[in-house]
């Protein structure tokens, strides 16, 4: 099938969730004409989380993380291209070029190309890894298998995931972080240490306030050079020092770019009919005034929901009653964030020593509540949505807690007076 | 007259991202192997917004509420 012989209609450039959740609600929300997705990998959209754990340990294959096959395209109406990258956009004429020669026409256009890993700025050779595609994760897996020492370059979630899944495969890895603790810019200092408590009680060597100089070995890795002249051996390296957006193919194009494609606050770029929605959208955020990019998945997914919404009937969805989730699974535990972090920094509210567990919450100016921290405890992060949802006071946080916390479905007996 | 609606797990699929007992926690639990566990398989008319937003918010579609 020739791609030219897309005409018109709504073309997702993008096969992660953001697009495909764009193409599938735009379907279920009346969008009558033909829907394409158009993704540059070989095989059709799956989840990606799994890509720094189950599929680096062997749990999960391509077959458990498809999301939906072939039968239920058809049966959506979605044409998925395959293994095509679109390469510019031409809005005066609503086309889309690709790598083979082919174009696709458009009446909507929406943008969701991700991201691409950053690399570090010296030659890199062959045994250093970066993760952003199936394809990437199962070439790490494969070289995981054979590797004794493994050296993972950031402890963003992205990295601290991959040594844990590196310890799982029976590596001994060390992980090299440029700040103190791992994730504490983002998170704040609690959770930079519990992770690097966690990390350490599982055999990880973390290296933090370190910064690398470069790669040693002739044509395959031997070892990373660290700034201070340390010199560690390592068969495998991971680098997980970050993402960029991929907004090339759309230089020149009219589009606003800023560190990805600028867009109002319901994913509308400066080009009518052309919208962006994923990790490469920088959307308006009325709350702060400001544009931002997100890189995790609920927000992918509601974006796109959002997006496929509008497309089809130019309605706009009340963006409230989403609130933003993220999650990380590191060595069997669950660290989760529901709502958004605070500049006041985590507030412990439930601790448990003997578990290494704790949960907290980020308040706003006036003590409400706007994001809930879990680490290892799933249960007490499960019963805080009202929490977030309603921005309940400080006042009103102990109850919740104590009420997630206390033994579930099990009736206790009344003690026995005496 | 009320209908019944059931909700299923295929446990294969499952990540254990935990999604659906944030949206509906009287109705979803992570058990030990940190897959979902569905603690209480028939909605209440009540409960049936939230149950399916929970098994919507699947990421991997792992969830299912048939009536």
């Amino acid at each position: 099938m020739s791609a030219d012989a897309h005409a018109a209609g709504l073309l997702v450039v993008g096969g992660g969730i953001a697009g495909l959740r764009t193409a599938e609600e735009a379907r279920s929300a009346g969008y009558s004409g033909t829907i394409t997705i158009l993704s540059e990998e070989s095989v059709l959209p799956y989840d990606r989380p799994p890509l720094s754990k189950s599929i680096l340990t062997g749990k999960s294959s391509l077959e458990t993380i498809t999301l939906l096959n072939a039968e239920q395209y058809a049966d959506l109406r979605v044409d998925v291209l395959c293994g095509r990258r679109a390469t510019s956009l031409d809005v005066a004429s609503n086309t889309v070029h690709l790598d083979d020669g082919g174009d696709v026409s458009y009446d909507h256009l929406v943008i969701a190309t991700g991201n691409s890993a950053s690399k570090l700025p010296f030659a890199t050779p062959a045994g250093v890894h970066t993760v952003r595609s199936l394809r990437d994760s199962e070439a790490l897996r494969r070289a995981l298998a054979d590797a004794r020492e493994v050296v993972v370059i950031g402890a963003g979630f992205l990295g601290a995931e991959i040594a844990a899944s590196g310890v799982e495969s029976g590596c001994a890895v060390t992980l090299v972080e440029a700040e103190s603790l791992p994730l504490s810019r983002v998170m704040g200092p609690d959770v930079g240490a519990a992770i690097a408590r966690l990390h350490a009680t599982n055999g990880v060597q973390l290296r933090c306030d370190t910064s690398v100089a470069g790669f040693r070995g002739e044509g395959t890795v031997s070892g990373v050079e660290l700034a201070d002249g340390d010199i560690l051996p390592a068969d495998v390296v991971v680098v997980a020092v970050g993402a960029r957006p991929n907004t090339h193919w759309l230089e020149g194009s009219g589009l606003r770019l800023d560190d990805g494609v600028v867009c109002d606050a319901h994913g509308r770029t400066n080009v009518a009919g052309v919208y962006a929605v994923g990790d490469v959208a920088r959307w308006h955020d009325p709350d702060t005034g400001s544009h931002a990019r997100h890189e995790d998945w609920t927000t992918a997914a509601a974006q796109g929901r959002s997006v496929g919404r509008l497309v089809a009937s130019g309605e706009i969805e009340d963006g409230r009653a989403s609130i933003p989730y993220f999650w990380s699974d590191q060595f069997g535990v669950k660290i989760q964030l529901l709502g958004s972090l605070t500049s006041r920094g985590l507030r412990i509210v439930h601790e448990n020593p003997d578990a290494g567990t704790f949960a907290g919450v980020y308040l706003d100016d006036g003590d409400r509540v706007r994001g809930v921290l879990t680490f290892g405890e799933p249960r007490v992060l499960a019963r805080c949505r009202p929490l977030v949802l309603t921005r309940a006071h400080l006042d009103d946080v102990a109850s919740v807690i104590a009420a997630a916390t206390s033994p579930r479905r099990v009736v206790e007996p009344a003690p026995a007076t005496s | 007259m009320t209908t019944v609606a059931t909700i299923s797990a295929d446990i294969g699929k499952c990540q254990g991202y935990a999604n659906c007992m944030v949206q509906a926690p009287d109705h979803f639990d992570l058990d030990d192997d940190g897959k979902v566990e569905i603690v209480n398989d028939a909605p209440s008319d009540i409960e049936l917004d939230e149950v399916r937003a929970a098994v919507d918010s699947c990421p991997v579609r792992a969830l299912a509420l048939s009536s």
